[in-house]
């Protein structure tokens, strides 16, 4: 049975503390970090998944396993990259093993259907019906690295460090994935012309 | 407008990637160059606008729920020993393979290795049955990882009322198992062979793409290159062979029914979703043991929702859970089946 204490204190430990105790396989450490970074993941994986209804159990996993190998973490100020590293691991793999279609079903769960009502018609022209699929239409390894970087605030050296990459790659993956959501939204045209 | 070469500098400074004084350049240039100007302004949009993508709410009792659940499974969860963070490149790469079975995976290294040619091992679900190997098992709950150092192994998973899972463990990668009859070796530290007889697996290599081989596949890597000669060599007189990707041989009869679930794929992505639940009923119909027939049921209850039918829809979703309890897309359809989006 693992022990469970002072709660009510964790609110004034670090991450760090909080993860020392979770390793040494105390309980109520693990809810206070789950109770500080629940959301945070959750909004990150139900965007990573494009609101697959399996999201809730990637968090779950999530947390799961970094309960499992707190006593790997660095020590910095916030577990929330870290955190982020481990669930955005699950996602790839996930979208790795879901068969064929991942890129298919992630497309289709961002997309309506018929819009049949002439307010949703419009409402369908709106950025955000075209910029969904955008963000549903490319990898998930490119997805992953966009909300990383522009959502969670992530730096690439984070970024190529929570998900074992080389920083070539994630620089790279970043800006193929900002430019298929620029043209997207008409942030950028989409006929200009290349340098000569 | 035509595109100014400087702007991937824009991005770069917007990364934090430059130094003061190139990023001092880029800054004195943009103010006079209107392409690069849109470039900074795109950036600075995109953060707020990618803000938006919508995130199913979250009622407290939903997150509370999930909070007891995660503690129960920590406290259940066996108080495996944890790694220290000075692993190696390899252990990193298989905790990142198996990252969902980490703690898992780390009691499993840790035990002793069985003799070789164990009698085969047998629980409710999953069969294995050695030719002659060294491996070692681990098993919790639905899940089994098996790890093969080298020799054989025949494996089976049975279809039981309750989910479980393999994972197969190789000393250069894993496989996946999606409900199936198969065959593995292993020699000199890498695998030499998968023959899948039933069902499916996903072999995941390390830095390589992941294969999908289903029932009648036979798996074997590619060539390794060729000797280097000692003494100083002739030029050849025929070029050497380009690399080639790892084999995987196919029964010809399977092009034409991939050939079927693809065109039935393309229906439902051209939106045209009255012709793709037709295709997707009768792939269906005729190719129910094949391994595609999951994805096809879960795509027919898509396009069923999407023509608007909340009936079929959820009689679809019925119809794909009775079929496959322990289906990849089970927590949607039930959702269907009880009503909810």
């Amino acid at each position: 049975m693992k022990a469970l204490s002072r709660v009510d204190a964790s609110a004034t430990k670090s991450d760090a503390e909080l993860l020392a105790r979770v390793a040494e396989g105390e309980l109520g450490a693990l809810g206070a970090v789950y109770d500080r970074h629940c959301e945070s993941i959750r909004r990150f994986v139900a965007r990573a998944t494009c609101g697959h209804a399996d999201a809730d159990d990637l968090v779950h996993d999530a947390f799961l396993t970094a309960a499992r190998i707190a006593a790997r973490f660095d020590g910095r100020a916030s577990a929330r990259p870290w955190l982020i590293g481990i669930a955005a691991r699950l996602v790839q793999r996930r979208a790795r093993g879901l068969g064929r279609i991942p890129r298919l079903l992630a497309r289709l769960a961002w997309t309506r259907p018929q819009a049949l009502d002439p307010v949703d018609a419009l409402e369908a022209r709106s950025a955000l019906d075209r910029m969904a699929p955008a963000v549903a239409r490319m990898t998930a390894d490119k997805r992953i690295v966009l909300l990383m970087a522009e959502l969670e605030g992530m730096t690439g050296p984070e970024i190529a460090e929570a998900l074992e990459i080389p920083i070539g790659t994630v620089w790279t993956r970043l800006h193929h994935a900002r430019r298929d959501v620029m043209r997207a939204i008409d942030l950028i045209p989409r006929d200009e012309a290349k340098p000569r | 407008m035509t595109r100014c070469p400087r702007r991937v500098e824009v991005e770069a400074a917007h990364d934090g990637r430059l130094d003061a004084a190139a990023r001092a350049s880029i800054a004195q240039h943009q103010r006079d160059c209107a392409s690069c100007q849109l470039a900074a302004n795109a950036l600075a949009a995109l953060r707020p606008a990618l803000a938006r993508l919508p995130v199913p709410s979250s009622d407290a009792l939903a997150a509370r729920r999930q909070r007891n659940r995660l503690l129960a499974a920590f406290e259940a969860s066996p108080a495996a020993p944890v790694p220290s963070r000075g692993r190696g490149r390899v252990g990193k790469a298989l905790g990142a393979l198996a990252l969902a079975g980490t703690a898992a995976a780390a009691m499993i290294a840790t035990r002793a290795a069985r003799a070789v040619d164990p009698p085969a091992v047998t629980t409710s679900a999953v069969t294995v049955a050695p030719t002659s190997a060294r491996w070692s098992r681990y098993d919790q709950g639905g899940l089994t990882l098996v790890r093969l150092e080298d020799g054989e192994l025949e494996l089976h998973v049975a279809h039981g009322s309750a989910p479980h899972r393999l994972i197969v463990i190789l000393p250069d990668g894993m496989l996946d198992d999606v409900g199936t009859t198969f065959h593995v070796s292993v020699a000199a530290g890498h695998t030499s062979a998968i023959a899948v007889r039933d069902g499916a697996v996903v072999m995941r290599r390390a830095g390589r793409p992941a294969v999908f081989l289903s029932a009648g596949d036979r798996w074997s890597p590619e060539p390794a290159p060729p000797p280097v000669a000692s003494a100083a060599p002739s030029p050849p007189a025929v070029p050497p062979p380009a690399p080639r990707a790892p084999r995987v041989t196919r029964p010809p009869v399977r092009n034409a029914i991939a050939a079927e679930f693809r065109d039935a794929v393309s229906l439902l992505e051209g939106g045209r979703n009255a012709a793709a639940a037709t295709a997707l009923s009768g792939f269906l119909a005729r190719h129910g043991d094949d391994p595609r027939a999951e994805d096809a049921s879960y795509l027919l209850v898509l396009a069923l929702q999407r023509i608007g039918d909340a009936g079929a829809t959820r009689a679809a979703a019925h119809e794909y859970l009775q079929r496959y309890p322990r289906g990849l897309r089970r927590a949607e359809a039930e959702a269907l089946v009880r009503g909810s989006p």
